[in-house]
């Protein structure tokens, strides 16, 4: 038996620490890291409704650029207006509601849980707290946060959720589906939870302004275009073609407008609306 | 033009600071795997030290415009920056060692090995050096794995180069008598007292 030198003790170790990283993983998380934080802010009109008295003194504004209410301590936001509404939970959550939707909630917000619905279209910051799980019900779906960031639209029974940091849990009776950063969650009545990659975070485009496709087909983009703006978008033939490119999603107008002119045709507001439009393509087959 | 295969990473690092993304991805696909090495070795955590690492890359592009223009070596450059972000989540969640601590006076994970290949002594060492105080493990690690100086070493931990050096010894001392008790055990076949 020999005492081991400082030289052989230096050998034995060097393998100490060593494991094997997921370098295709940690790269994209890398690459969604800075597409989030690339993103610019949209301009939105803030509503801050921590303090009551703040709350009552500007009811007459509020009721210009959207309603809230306050029944027997039942709340409910609601934007009518086309700029995002941003709005702060007493927990702290952050959301920015789309136009048209609204947020309820009740007195008993933060006491166990955290328990909101919503109606629309809604991006929210969820103020991390393990005790008290923040849940949005619908149609038998709940989604489950703890804290972390997200797209949410609720569609009459349908829910659909982009994770942009963290993670969620999409459940139902004893199914849970995990959604994490960079993932589509979407939950239908008597349907299995469907998630899918989603890069791109285009779910997120009418609070960011930017659109991303690879290509996807344009049936698809529409669909996107729809649920992003709450718009009506009509093909006026069977025109498919893939999209490819970064645009600019400040209004849905000027995307449609991007994207006929790729399709060689046109985009016209259908009766002079500002939420139907018409694209009418030139191709050939 | 994307970098190619034989672009140095002086080269990705000047592509990177002129905002060329994909010089980004290429050194992080040659510099990830042991910068999370090295962050592990500190951190003593795989999870941690990914999110750290990747943390780190998504700094590196948006603070590419402050990056060094003439960086001759880039892989002590990008160790010595996560080494030091390494340092700093240690001190922001007070895990930073105030005092040299304890060794532990049983030794209750010593067990005869089962054999004495080298890969095995290899695996009982690693984790003897987990077992050292916290100090006296950072010291180690910081002198045997990054290769600083005990200078280095004591104005990152703030202690004096007198306490590395002390720490030092202390290491080894403790990594030698551990590894005799091991093959003693394993010489004598019997399960410890």
């Amino acid at each position: 038996m020999h005492a081991a030198s400082d030289k052989e003790i230096d050998q034995l170790a060097g393998g100490y620490g060593a494991f094997q990283p997921d370098v295709a993983g940690g790269l994209r998380a890398v690459r969604l890291r800075i597409a989030t934080n690339e993103i610019p802010a949209a301009p939105v009109r803030p509503l801050r409704p921590r303090r009551w008295y703040a709350v009552a003194a500007a009811a007459a504004v509020l009721l210009a650029l959207g309603y809230f209410t306050l029944l027997a301590g039942n709340v409910a936001i609601a934007n009518e207006d086309s700029a995002p509404l941003a709005t702060v939970l007493p927990d702290g959550t952050e959301v920015l509601l789309q136009q048209g939707a609204t947020l309820r909630y009740d007195r008993s917000f933060n006491r166990a849980e955290r328990r909101v619905s919503l109606q629309g279209q809604a991006f929210f910051q969820v103020t991390p707290d393990l005790d008290r799980p923040f849940l949005v019900a619908n149609a038998g779906t709940e989604l489950r946060v703890t804290g972390t960031a997200f797209n949410l639209r609720i569609d009459g029974q349908e829910m659909e959720v982009e994770v942009s940091e963290g993670s969620v849990a999409l459940q139902r009776g004893a199914l849970s589906t995990p959604v994490n950063a960079g993932e589509c969650g979407l939950a239908k009545v008597g349907k299995a939870f469907t998630v899918l990659p989603a890069p791109n975070l285009n779910r997120h485009a009418w609070r960011t302004g930017k659109l991303h496709f690879v290509d996807t087909p344009l049936s698809e983009v529409l669909q996107t275009i729809r649920n992003n703006f709450a718009v009506s978008v009509e093909l006026s033939n069977d025109c498919d073609f893939p999209v490819a490119g970064t645009f600019r999603a400040d209004n849905p107008a000027a995307v449609l407008t991007a994207i006929a002119r790729l399709g060689g045709g046109q985009v016209t507001p259908l009766g002079g609306r500002t939420d139907a439009f018409q694209l009418s393509l030139d191709c050939q087959d | 033009m994307g970098p190619s295969p034989i672009d140095t990473d002086q080269q990705l690092m000047l592509r990177l600071r002129g905002g060329d993304a994909d010089a980004l991805d290429e050194l992080f696909r040659r510099h990830y795997v042991s910068l999370c090495q090295t962050a592990n070795r500190l951190l003593r955590n795989e999870q941690e030290s990914e999110d750290l690492i990747q943390d780190f890359f998504v700094s590196l592009w948006e603070k590419r415009e402050n990056l060094p223009p003439d960086l001759s070596a880039v892989g002590p450059y990008l160790r010595r920056a996560a080494r030091n972000r390494c340092l700093n989540f240690l001190r922001d969640r007070k895990r930073l060692p105030l005092d040299d601590g304890e060794l532990p006076e049983h030794l209750p994970a010593a067990e005869p090995a089962t054999s004495l290949e080298h890969r095995e002594l290899e695996q009982r060492i690693q984790r003897a050096i987990d077992l050292l105080p916290e100090r006296c493990r950072l010291v180690f690690v910081m002198s045997r794995f990054e290769e600083m100086s005990h200078k280095e070493i004591a104005a990152s931990l703030d202690i004096s180069p007198k306490t590395v050096e002390n720490q030092m010894t202390r290491a080894y001392r403790f990594l030698r008598e551990w590894l005799a008790l091991v093959l003693l055990l394993t010489s004598m076949g019997a399960a410890p007292g």
